[in-house]
């Protein structure tokens, strides 16, 4: 892979300095996983970037954006396994072995009954 | 008719037994990473923030990767479920309506937690608990990542876009193809972005297979 408009780097550091070398010039390195070497996105003629929760939308409007996008059916979510709280580290250990395919979730109420005295 | 009277009475029980309890069950972080469940307080809805009473919460691997800042703590920040009780000046949400957002003060793996109204959304009406509990953090990533920092922009390289507020996307052709093998949150930016006409390849997905090859 080579001359990308935009790498997302989410895996790991290692990943972010070998994402510098396949973004072209010009192009942008947005990574998640630890701040790219400043001195090498400069040699490479590269914007690199952190996503900033300080200057961007707030977590609201961003949220409000994201449910709107849901209820027009423009994206789905993928549970890839649910788990109680009780398994909530079995839940962890799957996470921690990063083969997922969806999210992982802690079922922890399952609503409302009625309550009898 | 006596029956229809004891269910009565016993729906009018539990709609005015809404309050939330003194004592909660949740997951609580031990020395090494280790997870236990205890029983806790429940947590206090301050000005501006809502207590929730927990349907589902999502799983995260920075929820793991913080535990030893969270030690005697509650981990998790993705949640979803009914709004239980409302701080002072909230105006906006009301008790029982159907919520999801980021719970990263009180943590999320717990049968209440709390959420300041700046991070707080409604349900999508199209998705399950289980799913909107894996809403915040993902979409947090998609959003900030890709949209704001990345400059994302429908049908144009990156190089030369405006960032724009819409999205407009168009079905994905493969988004199986394009998911990188790791955690969640990439998922959902992939399918994200891809939804948005920007042509994506998963560098996780490559580096992983260079790996192994």
């Amino acid at each position: 892979v080579k001359n990308v408009d935009l790498v997302l780097n989410t895996a790991d550091a290692g990943t972010t300095a070998r994402s510098i070398a396949v973004v072209r010039s010009g192009g942008t390195l947005v990574s998640i996983v630890g701040p790219p070497d400043a001195a090498a996105c400069a040699a490479a003629k590269i914007r690199c970037a952190r996503p900033d929760r300080e200057t961007g939308a707030s977590n609201a409007d961003m949220l409000a954006r994201v449910v709107e996008l849901a209820d027009a059916g423009k994206f789905k979510v993928f549970v890839d396994g649910t788990f109680s709280l009780a398994d909530a580290a079995k839940a962890w250990d799957k996470s921690r072995e990063g083969h997922t395919r969806g999210k992982l979730i802690i079922t922890v109420s399952e609503g409302p009954t009625i309550k009898h005295q | 008719m006596r029956s229809t009277l004891g269910l009565a009475l016993a729906v009018t029980v539990s709609l005015t037994a809404q309050a939330a309890p003194e004592k909660m069950q949740a997951a609580e972080v031990g020395v090494g990473g280790t997870l236990s469940v205890q029983w806790r307080p429940v947590p206090q809805p301050g000005a501006g923030e809502v207590l929730i009473k927990v349907r589902a919460a999502g799983v995260n691997p920075v929820d793991w990767k913080a535990a030893q800042r969270r030690l005697g703590m509650v981990p998790g920040t993705d949640v979803s479920g009914t709004i239980d009780s409302v701080g002072e000046g909230v105006t906006d949400w009301k008790v029982g309506e159907q919520v999801l957002g980021f719970a990263r003060q009180s943590g999320s793996y717990a049968e209440y937690a709390v959420i300041p109204v700046n991070s707080l959304a409604r349900k999508p009406k199209s998705m399950t608990f289980e799913q909107a509990a894996g809403v915040p953090i993902a979409a947090e990533t998609a959003y900030r990542a890709l949209h704001e920092t990345g400059k994302i922009a429908r049908g144009k390289p990156c190089s030369s876009m405006a960032p724009r507020v819409e999205w407009v996307p168009p079905p994905c052709r493969s988004p199986r193809r394009l998911a990188p093998a790791s955690s969640a949150p990439p998922r959902l930016t992939i399918t994200i972005s891809c939804a948005r006409s920007v042509s994506t390849r998963s560098s996780t997905t490559r580096a992983r297979n260079s790996k192994t090859s």
